[in-house]
């Protein structure tokens, strides 16, 4: 097969890397209960039961200036993590943000990308994913989606529903191809995972700046 | 009025809000979200005792108001009333602690998926709950029996209250701790055997093949005629009672224990048939991580008992030969690992010296013993068309630990084809003991505590794999129909 570095992944390539015999090359995405989710250019995922919604706290604000340790042992009082059986639904308001993810577990072979592109028909009523997410290379886990409902009208989350397309494309030179899984503790999340904002290595340097407002 | 009528007008009130309270506890804990709707079902039919016990408190006050309590007879009458609602009050204070953790909170729905497909393979229609405990340990009971046993002392109508509810309500306990440990907590196989025990009356039935061996009886017999000396007296048990009634009194204690160990046995064998070798792993780390091999109590028999019972069946079963055969190079590796996992757990059974028992423990050892080649036979013909395949364990284990050694939940055995619950717990054990180590390397984990926040990590790839094949599974029949 000959594809350009960059360019996005059809039908038939799709499904050639969902099915060969290479592990490492192999694009995983567990469970795909439809062939239909296969489109031209695009894999449609579906949502996960988990999601994380916000909670009020007695806290001023999230701050990421304060010292990363103190902010991680109160992470759990910012957020709520609520299950959603399949048959079930869980209303978001408008102006409302909660994450989701994926019922889709993916794990992305070292020489594929994915871009995860919220469904213009649900765009149209108000749900959007409100950040554009950049899957890298070497992937494994669930992706988290930032849903928000910028709408007038409540709307319901279904697990199972088809809620984003993955575009998939080409990242490497074939030379990195062959290479075995990616190393790194942050794969194989298994639920939406809050922000990490506050592990960013530059705040250090910004907190000095601010004096640690 | 007099003193004592206003006293138990004063009782009377102090145990309706005991009923009050209890009552306004349910209405706390029905708004939970619980994974199995049995637990909304139970806590419905408490509220409704807690109805039915005011309205009787209030018939007792009425009737109260229209007499005199005038001597101690009527006092005490009056007082035994209150005390039967009292002493309800408190099993039905305890029967609400199996609904406090019972919600979402506590069980993920991996947890969920794996004592449906146990218990519903058996019965379609049971009630049940699985619940944390805060014990290291896994348990089983029936919570209709207390109840009906304590509804029967109170309300006369009792079995018109209960009549539209199941005749079993069934609770499934394991250790809170452990509430991600999918792998470890397969030992709710165990419990589910005890379910099924008592459903199919299969150890009563082998209790009466059990024979004491005459010539151990005569020996405890003999041992108890001989005199202890007590200070200057010299005491013989014969004394006080006849060897006749003395070797009854052996007999029926005997039975007893006997009939506790066989209860174990049974389940640990319906647990192998329905889970596969996850169990003999699982149970072996758990038990001998706590107790000696050899260390038995009158309710549990010797791990070394257990443990050699599950390794015949890994033989009756033919788990060895299945395994032979296999084309595949790398899942002849993983297999041959497997092999000798097993025999490594025969290794350690060999390696401590097994303790001699005799009098009383030899008895029951040796009678339990006996009966154990029938424990065999009687649960294999019982659960045989429910049981786990060695062939399913053979086509299905080994693709799916591949996908662990992938950093994937193995939900899948390919593309479209959903893995079954029990292929999901025997992947998980094997990798966990052959190929952890992999999992350490990929997720850069170093430290003590690194690397048990990779097990933590493979705990959930097995929950959330459970998860999703049963996602798939049930999504599939729908979107096909």
């Amino acid at each position: 097969m000959n594809v350009e570095h960059g360019a996005i992944l059809t039908k038939d390539e799709i499904k050639d890397r969902l099915t060969t015999e290479d592990l490492n090359q192999r694009l995983f995405i567990t469970p795909l209960l439809s062939n239909e989710q296969i489109g031209w250019a695009s894999v449609d995922v579906r949502l996960g039961n988990e999601f994380i919604a916000f909670r009020r706290t007695k806290y001023a604000m999230f701050n990421p200036l304060e010292k990363s340790e103190k902010l991680t042992s109160r992470i759990g009082d910012f957020q709520e993590r609520i299950y959603i059986p399949l048959g079930e639904r869980l209303v978001l308001h408008p102006q409302q943000l909660v994450l989701g993810c994926t019922l889709e577990y993916i794990r992305l072979p070292n020489d594929l990308v994915a871009e995860v592109v919220g469904r213009s028909s649900w765009g149209r009523l108000g749900l959007i994913l409100s950040a554009a997410t950049l899957v890298h290379p070497g992937f494994a886990g669930v992706v988290t989606l930032e849903l928000a409902n910028q709408g007038d009208v409540p709307l319901p989350l279904v697990p199972g529903v088809r809620i984003a397309q993955l575009v998939l494309k080409r990242a490497t030179s074939r030379k990195q191809t062959g290479q075995k899984i990616l190393k790194s503790r942050y794969l194989g999340s298994v639920g939406p995972t809050f922000s990490k904002i506050y592990e960013d290595d530059d705040w250090d340097a910004l907190r000095k700046l601010t004096n640690g407002l | 009025m007099a003193q004592s009528t206003l006293l138990i007008q004063d009782l009377i009130n102090t145990t309706k809000e005991e009923f009050f309270y209890h009552d306004m506890r349910i209405a706390e804990l029905q708004q939970k979200e619980y994974p199995f709707s049995a637990c909304k079902g139970m806590l419905d039919l408490l509220s409704k005792i807690d109805d039915e016990i005011l309205n009787e408190l209030d018939k007792l006050e009425k009737e109260l108001s229209s007499v005199n309590v005038k001597n101690r007879v009527d006092f005490k009458q009056y007082l035994d009333k209150i005390r039967r609602y009292g002493h309800l009050v408190g099993i039905l204070h305890y029967l609400l602690t199996f609904f406090e953790m019972g919600s979402r909170e506590y069980i993920p729905e991996g947890s969920v998926v794996l004592i449906d497909s146990i218990v519903k393979k058996f019965e379609p229609n049971a009630v049940y709950v699985l619940v944390p405990i805060h014990e290291h340990n896994y348990t089983y009971l029936d919570l209709m029996k207390p109840l009906k046993k304590a509804l029967s002392y109170t309300l006369p109508n009792f079995d018109e209250i209960v009549s539209g509810y199941s005749d079993r309500f069934s609770v499934f306990g394991f250790p809170l701790i452990q509430k991600e440990n999918s792998i470890l907590n397969s030992i709710l196989a165990h419990e589910v055997g005890h379910f099924i025990d008592e459903v199919n009356k299969i150890s009563d039935k082998l209790m009466s093949k059990v024979s004491l061996d005459p010539k151990i009886m005569d020996k405890i017999a003999k041992k108890a005629e001989s005199s202890i000396t007590r200070g200057k007296k010299e005491i013989k048990l014969t004394y006080f009672i006849t060897p006749e009634e003395l070797k009854a009194a052996i007999t029926e204690l005997a039975a007893s224990q006997i009939s506790e160990w066989l209860k174990e046995l049974v389940a640990d064998a319906i647990a192998f048939h329905l889970v596969g070798p996850v169990y003999l792993f699982s149970l072996t780390s758990f038990l001998v991580t706590v107790i000696e091999i050899d260390e038995a109590a009158s309710d549990h028999p010797p791990p070394r008992m257990r443990i050699r019972l599950l390794l015949d069946l890994y033989e009756d079963l033919n788990y060895s030969s299945y395994l032979k055969d296999l084309k595949d190079a790398k899942n002849l590796e993983f297999a041959q690992k497997f092999i000798s996992l097993v025999q490594s757990i025969e290794k350690l059974l060999d390696s401590v010296e097994q303790r001699e028992v005799e009098d009383f423990p030899e008895l029951v050892m040796n009678s339990v013993l006996q009966v154990i080649p029938e424990v065999r036979r009687e649960v294999s013909k019982r659960v045989v068309h429910n049981q786990y395949e060695p062939d399913e364990f053979r086509n299905e284990v080994f693709k799916l630990i591949e996908l662990l050694d992938l950093v994937i939940p193995p939900a899948e055995i390919e593309i479209g084809k959903p893995a079954s619950v029990n292929s999901i717990l025997n992947a998980g054990s094997l990798y966990e003991l052959m190929l952890v180590d992999n999992l350490y390397e990929i997720l850069e984990a170093t430290t003590t505590k690194e690397r048990m926040e990779v097990r933590h990590k493979l705990h959930k790839l097995i929950l959330k794999a459970l998860e999703l094949s049963s996602i798939e599974t049930r999504m599939k029949k729908l979107l096909k129909s």
